[in-house]
């Protein structure tokens, strides 16, 4: 069973909301496991907003997005027109200092690279694709 | 996001309900900055209606840590599902906090004698 969603949204915090409410809604309708879903849903809400916070977008920015459910594995396509930027590149973060030391820098793509089966970013024709994969996962 | 926040035993308890993310970060942060700003705050967080935290969320707990102990409060996390503690193991963020399964303990533990 398979099923793809294509949309745009702005690269606004607004957008990123709207991207996580339309992932949410298409896994749900296609029964995305839960276990699935979560995973997807921070992955895509980190990725989306380091576009907008790092990307410098124009005030009329759009970000264009793929979702695709197959057999129970989910996959989301993040494109954009913003400044260059690779989050596979970020360094890794630092999980091991102190309280007082700990620098929370690099975490949400740690995560991404964590809870992501497969991730792959590309620059192509002045665009930042960025495309990862996830399940499926079973819901206890 | 909604956020019910109460007192028990003069410790201040917030339960957030939903996805703690970019998009909805701004409540909690919102919720706990007059807490910290009170002398020796107590502050429980009950993640029981908690789908996912993100990154961002992750921020705000550290800042809320750093100035809980600045302000020799205290503050416990309760209630983690598995996609938070996963999450919380991912980032290393386990040994920085006060981490107990239930609401009862962890107000229990904070909560004035």
């Amino acid at each position: 069973m398979s099923a793809v969603e294509t949309l745009s949204v702005p690269a606004t915090l607004a957008g990123v909301r709207q991207g996580l409410d339309a992932f949410e809604r298409f896994g749900r309708s296609h029964h995305l496991s839960r276990a699935s879903e979560w995973r997807v849903l921070l992955a895509l809400d980190e990725i989306l907003s380091n576009i907008v916070r790092h990307g410098h977008p124009a005030l009329d920015a759009a970000i264009d997005l793929v979702f695709t459910i197959d057999n129970g594995r989910a996959g989301v396509e993040v494109v954009d027109d913003c400044a260059p930027f690779d989050p596979l590149s970020v360094p890794a973060p630092d999980t091991t200092g102190s309280l007082e030391t700990r620098r929370p820098g690099g975490l949400g793509v740690a995560l991404v690279r964590e809870l992501m089966d497969d991730a792959r970013y590309e620059r192509r024709a002045n665009r930042n694709y960025f495309v990862m994969r996830c399940g499926p996962h079973e819901d206890r | 996001m909604k956020i019910v926040e109460m007192r028990q035993g003069g410790v201040n308890v917030l339960a957030p309900s939903g996805r703690i993310d970019t998009t909805t970060v701004a409540a909690l942060e919102a919720t706990l900055t007059p807490l910290l700003a009170a002398p020796q705050p107590r502050i429980v967080v009950d993640f029981s209606g908690v789908e996912y935290i993100s990154s961002a969320g992750l921020r705000v707990l550290l800042v809320a840590a750093r100035r809980v102990q600045g302000a020799r409060g205290a503050l416990a996390l309760c209630g983690m599902g598995d996609a938070v503690r996963q999450v919380f193991q991912l980032a290393g963020f386990i040994p920085l906090f006060t981490i107990r399964d239930t609401r009862e303990t962890a107000v229990g533990e904070l909560a004035v004698p």
